[in-house]
């Protein structure tokens, strides 16, 4: 057998954690009891925990579904698209994207209950729901994605779960897991073709629909009359928003594993300088939709959208929004145009900055239209008018944040981050077809 | 080292009979219910006695909710009839309906006389609420007199005879609440009757005005409430949209485009999903060598 094709296998075979991983694991799950003893604490008190009331009734729970929403739209930019388009550099980054995708709809799906005054009467979501309404139209849509996500994860998954099953043959437990896991994967010419198949309709397949539950969850604002969400532009201007966020998330996981597993061989420069290029292309193209959503209401200024633009611009949530613009798109742009900018560390840097933008662009989007509707409502306190969010909102939403990251970190401890057969098979050695076959 | 033992096991046990006999009075204590009863009669329609229950709990006064009460009518020698039970719904309020037979005098009787019930209730204490009433009877029509409209209610008692002095009600069914006419209240003349101008040209849907007339919660005789419908209002054309399929139905009414595209849409992903997890199976079971 060859050294190389061994020395790959074992270069890319899921590890345990090191001591760093233990504490990072540690440190999420203490995150998330505190996130848990809030939701407690809200389910037995209702939403009067939250900052919420007449007026914002969603708040940053709202803001992060969306921003899970948005990063879950890159499993289909960096797997479905760039595969469809012939694209092969992208393969080692493939695993880290459908990872993220299925970690971050999950999440999002839990933070829409989390949003739920009362969770227990969920099922009559689906017993009493409407078909005209978008709630409805996202509850779809959700479930589609996230069921197409994990297929998606699952399918390039077989080959190196048989590879793996082999690799692991002195541990009992993880190669009957790994055995099962492959679904008696050889490589047969039959299993190919039913593979090589499923998969060309699973990259099809996951575009429109990844396009549709973003879209969607644009029409969950869109079909509400009120300022700064009365466009019609806003299904493309959030899938816009929606690669930058996912594609910024993908660049920090890639450079943390290729980090903490010592993957320089396989994530190379290069693909940080390539993943630099996409953000910068995605971010000039969402800075495109946002003078567009921005400008022309700016230029009408009827009464209520002016009251809305002002607080965003030079109002109370002036730097949230300034920040978010400039320091998660203007200021990555113009460090990105250059190389220094797309070396790893660099790129990281900006991705993070990025990343923590497109959070608060979510919550610049929600919260100060919430504050100003066209229609006042009368007879509220004056405390009312603003949202706040409150400690235990806080530490529910970094739980979900953490959970997110949680459910990353266990899915990257036993799954191979890049995969194996394919990398294999685009460095050319045939010993990857013989271990694969009996 | 013994007696120490003993003290803190009679110290327990003193705790743990302290704890239950303190269990066993706070499931014993019951509340009083607040009951208020009324005979509400609309002609033509129902008669019915009306229960309204309250109690004093931790936030003030709260509705009684599902509670059960016993309707008796109270015969002549004092005896008592079960006529129906009845439970209080989420506002507090039940009602039980008077069947004719009900409401039939006995030989020389000239009053009803009925009592409400609270038996055997584990969260309320027994009680009783009577109600006393005579039955009477509201009629109204609508009437032209020198091309003015005018509504006239006549009450009488139940062997025909004009009740005088009465205080009635006057005004014209809306959708939530309705709309009173002239003053708030006319008074019954020696002849049991009040007239009622109708000045305003008023719109109904197809011209059809329906008024109601009413005694409210009066000692002797209850509520009693007639209505009466007369095409004397301008003609409106009926725009709702209640039983149409639109984007603002029920999820029966669903509008058709809306039940297929979608759900055209949903089967279109959903049988390749379906499609992909049966080509897993299909994987796991080829042969080897196949």
């Amino acid at each position: 057998m060859n050294n190389s094709y061994t020395k790959l296998v074992s270069d890319l075979a899921p590890r345990k954690f090191s001591w760093k991983g233990n504490v990072w694991v540690v440190f999420l799950a203490i995150i998330v009891l505190v996130g848990l003893y809030s939701y407690i604490q809200q389910l037995r008190q209702g939403l009067v925990v939250t900052g919420m009331r007449d007026y914002a009734l969603w708040g940053i729970y709202i803001s992060n579904f969306v921003f899970f929403v948005a990063v879950s739209l890159v499993g289909s930019l960096i797997t479905a698209i760039l595969r469809l388009s012939g694209v092969h550099w992208s393969t080692p980054l493939t695993r880290i994207a459908e990872i993220i995708a299925v970690a971050a709809i999950i999440m999002a799906g839990i933070t829409i209950i989390v949003d739920m005054g009362r969770p227990d009467r969920m099922l009559n979501l689906f017993l009493h729901g409407r078909l005209q309404s978008p709630i409805i139209w996202d509850v779809i849509v959700i479930s589609t994605y996230l069921a197409i996500s994990l297929l998606f994860l699952y399918y390039p998954l077989l080959p190196d779960f048989s590879i793996l099953k082999k690799h692991f043959q002195e541990n009992k437990y993880l190669n009957r897991w790994y055995g099962r896991l492959s679904l008696n994967w050889t490589g047969s010419k039959r299993q190919m073709n039913i593979y090589s198949r499923s998969i060309k309709i699973l990259s099809v397949l996951i575009i429109p629909v990844a396009f549709a539950i973003h879209t969607v969850t644009a029409w969950l604002f869109e079909t509400t009359y009120r300022p700064g969400w009365d466009s019609t532009n806003f299904g493309p201007y959030f899938v816009a928003g929606a690669f930058v966020a996912g594609s910024g998330a993908v660049v920090i996981v890639m450079y943390v594993l290729r980090k903490a597993y010592k993957l320089e061989d396989y994530i190379t420069d290069h693909h940080f300088d390539l993943m630099g290029k996409i953000l910068v292309m995605l971010c000039l193209l969402y800075l495109y939709f946002n003078i567009n959503e921005y400008l022309m209401p700016t230029y009408k200024s009827t009464e209520e959208e002016a009251v809305h633009l002002r607080s965003l611009f030079t109002g109370e949530y002036a730097w949230l929004f300034w920040t978010a613009i400039i320091g998660g798109l203007v200021l990555p742009v113009i460090v990105l145009l250059f190389r220094w900018g797309r070396k790893p560390l660099p790129l990281f840097i900006v991705s993070l900055a990025v990343v923590l933008g497109a959070w608060w662009k979510r919550y610049v989007i929600v919260i100060p239209t919430l504050s100003h509707p066209f229609l006042p409502i009368q007879g509220v306190p004056q405390s009312w008018h603003r949202y706040q969010p409150t400690w235990m909102e806080w530490s529910i939403t970094m739980a979900t944040l953490a959970l997110a990251l949680l459910i990353i970190t266990f899915l990257v401890r036993f799954l191979p981050i890049v995969p194996i057969q394919e990398t294999a098979e685009e460095r050319q050695w045939p010993d990857s077809i013989q271990t694969t076959r009996p | 080292m013994r007696t120490i033992s003993n003290y803190r096991l009679l110290f327990l046990l003193g705790v743990n009979l302290l704890s239950i006999i303190t269990s066993v009075e706070a499931q014993d204590k019951k509340f009083r219910a607040r009951v208020s009863a009324q005979y509400v009669k609309i002609t033509g329609k129902e008669s019915s006695i009306r229960l309204s229950a309250k109690y004093r709990g931790e936030d003030g006064f709260e509705p009684a909710t599902g509670l059960s009460f016993n309707v008796y009518k109270v015969i002549s020698d004092d005896s008592l009839f079960l006529i129906g039970t009845t439970t209080t719904n989420d506002a507090g309020k039940a009602k039980v309906i008077l069947t004719d037979s009900d409401n039939k005098y006995s030989s020389g009787d000239t009053i009803f006389n009925y009592v409400a019930r609270i038996e055997n209730n584990d969260k309320f204490e027994d009680s009783e609420t009577s109600i006393s009433f005579s039955d009477a009877n509201l009629t109204a029509e609508v009437l032209s007199i020198d091309s003015t409209y005018q509504i006239k209610g006549v009450l009488t008692d139940h062997s025909g005879n004009p009740l005088p002095g009465q205080l009635l009600t006057v005004g014209l069914q809306r959708f939530y609440a309705p709309l009173h006419i002239g003053d708030e209240f006319y008074e019954t003349d020696e002849n049991g009757a009040v007239t009622v101008p109708l000045n305003e040209p008023m719109p109904a849907v197809d011209g059809i005005l329906t008024f109601e007339i009413s005694l409210n919660e009066s000692d002797q005789y209850g509520t009693i409430q007639t209505l009466v419908s007369a095409p004397i209002g301008i003609p409106v054309k009926d725009e709702s949209t209640f039983d149409q399929r639109t984007m603002w139905s029920p999820p029966t009414k669903t509008p058709y485009y809306l039940l297929i595209f979608p759900n055209l849409i949903i089967l279109g992903v959903w049988v390749p999903i379906i499609i992909l997890v049966i080509n897993l199976f299909r994987i796991s079971k080829t042969k080897i060598n196949s």
